[in-house]
């Protein structure tokens, strides 16, 4: 059985990498890479499911093996593989259905672009690089995955290379990526350095050992490793699942085709912060401090990003803040020690964030490439499936109860509202996770009225049809999915205390009662527990609010702008992060460079070695060839001065 | 035949450039056709020697021939795990230039002649284990390149020719005077007489520092990197390839050779001194090439930031604890002979791409590059390659060096590797926007609109190098099997202390 | 007892009677020049035969003239080989500057005889003649282009510059003498303890004022030799003879001289004789490293070929001087050998530079050398060869020499002076890597209106691929050579 479940692991992470690079190395003509790059997932697909199936029918708890040995040095041996556990399987499975279901849509969105073959191969090679990052064994292998992942979505921002704002939009993605890759690897290198050895089993043995290891950090004194590795993580999973402080790349990343958005930038890459953190749960959990930075920062993402998506007009940026604030919601179940909740809100997140991206794109697709809400409208009569599966996600985002988003949302909700009570500032991390349930319906179904309800506001050439199947069936499975699969998972696994709660992440977190309540929701049943969540009756009035305002006085044109001039402004500039980043750190850090270039090299370096060497020695040669004179006496007297100096320093030398 | 295998590999380039330079009247397809023949017998050998080696803490394939009795040099050869990358490294780069060099249409004899002198010269010097016979190959390296940069630059080339050459040769005149101090000492010349010579603490320093001016101006280390820009913007594309893959190398090789386990002492006491000068090189250098418009400069640049990790790894074993300090430093010293071996690689194919491009559009100056994917997708693909592995992305050459240098400065102190690893941000900020403005965004001129893309030869080059960058990123144990031995044993030599011996 | 004193001097009056010959052969004939050279030729050639011959017979000799041990041997061989060397470049030469044949060529036998007596000598009486009858000629030689103003001003300072130097060579000697009262130079060693017990042989000179005599001269016979060198302080004479004499003469004033002014000077001053000299060391050290860094240092600023070259002269003889200071056998034997390597160098560079102001490409600033390597090539491959040799560069025989002169100096453990001799090259590195620069880097001016590529002739061709063969092959393994000099000088 284990050869069959490592086979069939292997068949799912290696199949996109070798699909890709035959793809993007060899194929010539469009259509056979699109076959060949659904083809290939479609298999990976099934091995996944086929691991998982296998996975929990037998109880597995965790795997590892070996594929090849990457490096052996005295006694560091790093040998690359993968390793099955509850999180990395389920991670897996979702990563593979999400991509299939985006390459199929994909075939269909973008066959009226060129440069097929380099999408295909690029987004084959990010799933690749994905399920890297969520199933090796060592160190090395996940920094592989993770700068990996950052490449490919830096290929895939900057795939319309022409427009100059996509060159720059990838640039700036990369680097901030970069720079979370900073303070990931030196935390890896630290593990490395401490642990010995790269390898996970290694690692987790020692994990908890780390703590009372320290490490002098001459601004800080003696810290313990696991606090320092913990925050480098942090700041790391921060850039990578785009936390509020540096979450400025990915509402720019939008310059991306619609499906790689719905791929890397919701369901996928984004939540390989979360992942990771979840993956090192056992160092989050050594510094109570962490943890609160951790909570602080994920519930005023979530609601603080929320707000922004209120005063957004294009489509694909009010989901992708909508990504933004759910993040904050994952972030914060990680903050508050509820690291199995915010996997589950993960997974149900990236289903119906991928069908609320896919939905757009077809609005998009259909509407020639028009992103502007404003310019649209009236749309729910032509294009029926597209609005129902708009509506599902919607319904499921703002946690209305059948729908997948409530269970995990909800079970956040509850977990903050009990571990609050020990964070500092508390009150204002609840504060921030409620206001968040009535905002998120407030902006999404913004969108919904205002583009599938009211008059047509849209001018196109070409009369706007329903997308065609291979669109619209990918929008289908994915509404059925983010419908049936939160409901599914908690009545299932939940209530038996399976492995899956369990097992994945390697400390059953002390500081949260998940376990209470998890036991609570399974207790009162699915409705009880609906009638007393104070976030359902939230989420209802942020939906009728809207509707109330949105689409009962349909004054459409002041109607998009619900708040005053002045905080439209701050809001439209996402609080001025954006121009923080723009107009002062990069400003400052060409300043630095020019003072290094301008006074270090060519000041300091090229002119010590111009002006003051060669010029010396120079003009020292020239002042001396002048002193040499060419009358004959003068030579007279200077020699006979030298046989009289040489005869008074030996006769007198002697002396001295 | 293996007795010989070493006068041979040397051997082999002399009589190379002798034949080119003698065929100089031939038709142009004659001279391409052995030009290339004579680089791919090169590499032949070279691989054969690399079969043949077996990794252990000797040298291999030792020649040792009475040489000056009255000063007692020998014309003693033998190579070991560095040296053997090193050398097999040379080979693989000398076939990529001459490639490179065969695609101008003018007479290529000349410049070949002088490749493959430069080979034969840089060859000899990873080979030498006599340290006179060491010098020799070292200055006679230095010769060809200043004719090649002189004959071949473009338009400044005879200031860059000079510049390089009075820095280099300033640097190894005291590195002369060191090795016949200590040559008339112990009476002879080889490296196993002068790393057991008892040497003082202040006899040490100050061979320590006539070391270190030699090698720190051909590594380029910070104060003396002033030559290296202006050599490499004038250089001709082959000989720039030459220079930053080779013989930045021979600092490097220096460093490991002479400074570590010469004058272990010398090196404890200045190695605070050495990490904060590669430190700064790392930092300083990173920004300054972000101000850079020349790409080749800008390039330049990059290569001293990189030979910065280099000392730092160098140098980083002295600054932890005792009992930490064999295990830590062997993984320091891998971590420079790999990162030196990468950057080899990648420095060479991100200088062969940009030559291509300046063969095409004739301007170094990035302002006049602009949206050239659309054109040139294949060299933009290639260029886009050399630079991830030049940031050290993983997976390519450049992020095996790095990590394991991070890893050692680690033990050292935190910022130390903090700052190490910075190198990853700045790096990354100016090659990504190097590429931005040459790859992205729209044409520039319509002039640019009518190149060709890379034609058979060039992209034969840029896939020889493509293969070996992503070789060495997947399997780092090509080039640390054989070196490990030596490495280890390079690592007790540079620990044990001589003062307490003498 | 007679026929074997007389085949001793077999060398030289062959020579003599060679000028016989040429000076009478204008009666008999009319000669073309080629004869002439041929006749030189067959002059030099049987002497350096003599030589060899009389290299086999016993040594024991009642002359107290002459010394005729390996040292003196070897001298008289190395000057005879640089007269046929030098005979090829003087046969162009007269053609093109209109010299007059038969007093060159005469000039030049005498000239080399006088070298032959000087390297012979044992006593101050035969020394003396010698080094006279060496600088004459060259005097004569370089006022051969009478009408060029600056040969003759060059002329007239050399003769000036000679004569002071002779005189100052004189008194020292007197001094000497009237301390020793003997005439051989070995003398002077042996006795010099006994002047500090008995006193001179003039019977009123107190032992002290004998010594203070003593040391006078011999700081008088240095400055004399320090002078005919061109050693800083006495060198100011050497740029205007360099500037004034044609490219050939000037070789041949600047090649061999050196030599047997360096053997002079080992024979003179054995460390006996110097230990009696209070400071001499000192003096001679800082004679020398001013030499050094003057030569290197001026040199720089020169933009004429043959100042640059002068300057860069004294350089190099700084070098010498301060092998000579240790007083050391190797360091002896270090700075023999640094002088050959320097004289063939020098001589071949500038008569190789002579070569190139052939017809009508006047070659004297160093702009002119622009793109010689497009026109001349074997020409200009030669020169750069000798210009790396001469910095001191590996391949080439300059670097072996300088690091057998710096391990010389190592082994008296003299390292500051080693670093001056290395920061000296350093700086002195600038002008031949420029002068190379200036011939492989540049096209060719327009207005040098170099026709077309000139072979220089054939004979020269093949010397020069000699010369470039023996500078790379003594430049990879010197063994032989350092060996067998470290046995002359022993």
């Amino acid at each position: 059985m284990q050869t069959i479940l490592s086979q069939f692991a292997f068949c799912t992470l290696l199949l996109p990498l070798l699909s890709g690079l035959t793809i993007g190395l060899f194929f010539r003509q469009e259509r056979a890479a699109m076959q060949m790059a659904i083809a290939a997932l479609l298999l990976s697909f099934i091995c996944a499911l086929g691991a998982a199936i296998l996975f929990f029918a037998y109880g597995v708890t965790t795997e590892s093996y070996v594929l090849f040995q990457w490096l052996e040095l005295a006694d560091f041996n790093c040998e690359m593989g993968i390793w099955l556990d509850g999180l990395s399987v389920v991670m897996m499975l979702m990563i593979a259905t999400v991509s299939l279901l985006v390459h199929i849509y994909s075939a269909a969105y973008m066959e009226d672009d060129t440069g097929l073959i380099r999408f295909f191969s690029l987004i084959s090679l990010f799933t690749f690089a994905m399920l890297q990052l969520v199933m090796t064994n060592n160190m090395v292998g996940l920094f592989f995955g993770w700068e990996g992942v950052s490449l490919f979505s830096y290929l895939l921002i900057g795939f319309y290379y022409a427009k100059d704002t996509a060159a720059h939009a990838n640039v700036k993605a990369f680097l901030m990526n970069r720079f979370g890759d900073l303070a990931f690897s030196l935390g890896i290198v630290l593990i490395i350095f401490h642990v010995g050895s790269p390898q996970y089993q290694d690692v987790f043995s020692r994990l908890s050992g780390l703590a009372d290891v320290t490490i002098e950090l001459y601004g800080f004194g003696a810290q313990p490793v696991s606090v320092l590795v913990g925050f480098l993580f942090f700041i790391g999973a921060m850039t990578k699942s785009a936390q509020m402080p540096l979450h400025m790349w990915l509402p720019d990343s939008m310059e991306a085709p619609t499906p790689v958005s719905a791929l890397i930038h919701a369901a996928t890459m984004v939540t390989a912060g979360v992942f990771l953190l979840c993956r090192f749960s056992a160092l989050m959990v050594s510094s109570a401090f962490l943890m609160n930075c951790i909570a602080f920062i994920g519930a005023s993402g979530a609601l603080w990003l929320g707000v922004l998506a209120l005063c957004e007009n294009d489509i694909k940026r009010i989901i992708a803040y909508s990504t933004l604030s759910q993040l904050g919601y994952m972030v914060l179940a990680v903050g508050v020690g509820a690291f199995q909740l915010a996997i589950f809100h993960l997974l149900l997140h990236a289903l119906y964030k991928a069908l609320l991206f896919l939905a757009a794109g077809s609005v998009i697709h259909a509407l020639a490439h028009e992103q502007d809400i404003r310019r649209m409208g009236g749309l729910g009569r032509l294009m029926p499936i597209t609005t129902g599966c708009f509506l599902v996600g919607a319904l499921s985002l703002s946690g209305i109860p059948p729908f997948s988003g409530f269970y995990s949302k909800d079970l956040i909700l509850l977990a903050v509202a009990k571990q609050s009570v020990h964070l500092g500032l508390g009150g204002y991390i609840y504060g921030c996770a409620l206001a968040g349930f009535f905002v998120t319906p407030l902006y999404i179904f913004r969108a919904y009225w205002v583009v599938f309800f009211g008059q047509p506001r849209y001018v196109t050439r070409m009369p706007v049809y329903e997308s065609p199947l291979a669109m619209t069936g990918p929008l289908a499975a994915l509404a059925f999915l983010s419908f049936a699969v939160g409901f599914i998972v908690l009545v299932f696994f939940a209530g038996q205390q399976s492995r899956l709660f369990y097992e994945f992440s390697q400390v059953s977190a002390p500081l949260v009662p998940v376990q209470s309540a998890i036991r609570y929701v399974v207790g009162h049943g699915v409705v009880g527990h609906a009638i007393f969540s104070l976030g359902l009756y939230l989420a209802l009035l942020g939906i009728a609010a809207s509707w109330l305002y949105f689409t009962y006085r349909a004054s459409y044109q002041g109607a998009f702008v619900m708040v005053p001039k002045w905080l439209n402004w701050v809001l439209l500039n996402g609080y001025g992060f954006n121009w923080v980043l723009e107009k002062i750190v990069v400003p400052i850090y060409s300043l630095v460079t020019y003072g290094c270039n301008r006074f270090g090299e060519q000041v300091l370096i090229h002119g010590v070695y111009e002006k003051c060497i060669a010029l010396g020695v120079r003009s020292f040669s020239f002042a001396v060839s002048r002193l040499q004179p060419s009358y004959l006496n003068r030579y007279f007297a200077i020699m006979g001065m030298a046989v009289v100096m040489m005869i008074l320093i030996s006769s007198f030398g002697s002396a001295v | 035949m293996s007795e010989y295998l070493l006068t041979s590999v040397i051997l082999h380039g002399v009589i190379a450039s002798a034949v080119m330079q003698g065929v100089s009247r031939r038709a142009l397809i004659i001279q391409k056709i052995l030009a290339i023949v004579f680089a791919f017998v090169g590499l032949s050998l070279a691989m054969y020697m690399w079969s043949r080696f077996e990794p252990s803490m000797a040298f291999q394939f030792v020649e040792n021939v009475e040489w000056i009795p009255s000063l007692g040099a020998r014309y003693h050869l033998g190579i070991d795990g560095i040296s053997l990358n090193l050398v097999v490294l040379t080979f693989w780069i000398v076939l990529a230039s001459i490639l490179m060099a065969c695609t101008e249409s003018a007479g290529i004899t000349s410049a070949c002649s002088l490749i493959f002198f430069t080979q034969a010269m840089a060859v000899g010097a990873f080979c030498a284990m006599d340290t006179l016979l060491f010098y020799l190959f070292w200055e006679s390296s230095l010769l060809p390149m200043y004719l090649f940069i002189g004959v071949f630059g473009s338009s400044a080339r005879r200031y860059a020719a000079i510049k390089y050459f009075l820095f280099t040769l300033s640097g190894s005149v005291f590195f002369l005077l060191a090795t016949l101090y200590m040559g008339v000492l112990a009476g002879d010349f080889s490296f196993s007489t002068f790393t057991q010579l008892p040497l003082s603490l202040l006899e040490q320093q100050v061979l320590f520092i006539a070391f270190t001016l030699a090698f720190a101006i051909k590594l380029p280390m910070f104060p003396f990197h002033d030559w290296l820009p202006d050599a490499h913007t004038q250089a001709p594309t082959s000989g720039s390839m030459l220079l930053a893959a080779i013989l930045l190398k021979l600092g490097g090789y220096g460093f490991m050779r002479y400074n570590l386990p010469m004058t272990p002492d010398a090196s404890l006491f200045y190695a605070p001194w050495m990490v904060i000068l590669s430190l700064i090189a790392i930092v300083f250098v990173g920004f300054v090439a972000f101000q850079q418009t020349d790409v080749k400069r800008l390039i330049a640049y990059a290569s001293i930031s990189h030979m910065g990790m280099v000392t730092l790894g160098c140098f980083v074993l002295y600054l932890q604890p005792d009992n930490v300090m064999t295990r830590i430093g062997f993984t320091g010293l891998s971590g420079v002979l790999i990162h030196m071996i990468s950057h080899g690689f990648s420095s060479a194919g991100l200088f062969c791409a940009f030559g291509m491009l300046y063969r095409r559009v004739g301007s170094r100056s990035i302002q006049d590059y602009g949206g050239l994917m659309r054109v040139l997708p294949v060299l933009s693909g290639f260029f886009f390659l050399y630079t991830m592995s030049n940031i050290g992305f993983p997976g390519t050459a450049g992020f095996v060096g790095e990590f394991f240098i991070v890893i050692a400065s680690m033990s050292a102190n935190f910022w130390v590797a903090m700052l190490a690893a910075s190198t990853m941000l700045l790096s990354a900020i100016y090659s990504l926007v190097l590429v931005k403005r040459i790859f992205y965004g729209k044409v520039v001129s319509n002039q640019l609109l009518t190149l060709f893309d890379v034609d058979f030869q060039e992209h034969l080059t840029l896939l020889i190098l493509a293969f070996l960058v992503l070789l060495i990123g997947l399997s780092p144990w090509v080039v640390m099997d054989p070196a490990e031995h030596s490495l280890r044993a390079l690592t007790m030599l540079s620990t044990h202390s001589k003062v307490r011996m003498s | 007892m007679m026929l074997d004193d007389v085949l001793m001097l077999l060398p030289e009056s062959l020579l003599a009677l060679g000028i016989v010959v040429l000076l009478l052969s204008k009666t008999f004939y009319r000669p073309r020049t080629t004869h002439y050279a041929l006749l030189c030729a067959v002059v030099y050639l049987s002497a350096l035969i003599a030589l060899m011959l009389s290299n086999r017979l016993p040594a024991e000799s009642k002359q107290i003239l002459f010394t005729f041990d390996a040292f003196s041997y070897f001298g008289r061989g190395c000057a005879l080989s640089m007269g046929i060397l030098s005979i090829p470049f003087l046969h162009s030469a007269i053609r093109r500057d209109r010299m007059p044949e038969i007093e060159t060529y005469c000039l030049c036998l005498i000239q080399s005889m006088g070298m032959l007596f000087t390297l012979m000598s044992a006593t101050w009486i035969s020394l003396i003649v010698g080094l006279e009858c060496m600088y004459l000629p060259l005097y004569a030689l370089l006022a051969t282009r009478a009408e060029d103003r600056t040969s003759q001003e060059a002329a007239c300072k050399y003769i000036i510059m000679g004569a002071f130097s002779s005189g100052l060579l004189l008194y020292g000697v007197s001094f000497l003498y009237a301390t020793v009262g003997r005439f051989e130079i070995s003398a002077l060693s042996g006795i010099v303890q006994s002047l500090t017990v008995s006193g001179s042989s003039l019977s009123w000179l107190t032992a002290y004022q004998s010594h203070v005599m003593f040391s006078i001269g011999g700081l008088l016979v240095t400055a004399a030799l320090c002078f005919k060198l061109g050693i800083v302080p006495f060198h100011f004479w050497v740029r205007d003879v360099y500037e004034g004499g044609s490219y050939t003469v000037v070789g041949i004033l600047s090649a061999t001289p050196k030599l047997v002014l360096i053997s002079v000077w080992l024979r003179i001053f054995t460390p006996a004789v110097v230990s009696y000299i209070p400071q001499w060391s000192f003096i001679t050290l800082s004679v020398g490293i001013l030499s050094m860094f003057f030569g290197n240092v001026l040199a720089l600023a020169q933009d004429r070929i043959r100042s640059l070259l002068a300057y860069s002269s004294f350089g190099h003889m700084g070098f010498v001087l301060l092998a000579l200071v240790i007083l050391s056998a190797p360091g002896n034997q270090a700075a023999v050998v640094y002088t050959i390597g320097y004289g063939l160098t020098i001589f071949i560079v500038l008569m190789s530079l002579g070569r190139i102001s052939m017809g009508s490409l006047p070659c004297h600033s160093l702009e002119d050398l622009k793109g010689l390597s497009a026109v001349r090539p074997v020409l200009s491959v030669a020169l750069a060869v000798s210009f790396l040799s001469l910095l001191g560069m590996p391949p080439f025989l300059g670097f072996m020499f300088k690091v057998n002169l710096l391990a010389a100096l190592f082994q008296a453990n003299q390292v500051g002076i080693a670093l001056a001799v290395v920061v000296a090259t350093l700086i002195g590195a600038f002008y031949y890597i420029r002068m190379i620069g200036l011939m492989f880097f540049y096209d060719v001016p327009k207005n040098r209106g170099y026709p077309v590529v000139v072979q220089s002739g054939y004979v020269i061709d093949c010397l020069l691929v000699v010369y470039i063969a023996t500078l790379l092959y003594v430049g990879l393994n010197p063994a032989v050579v350092l060996q067998l000099m470290s046995v002359i000088t022993a």
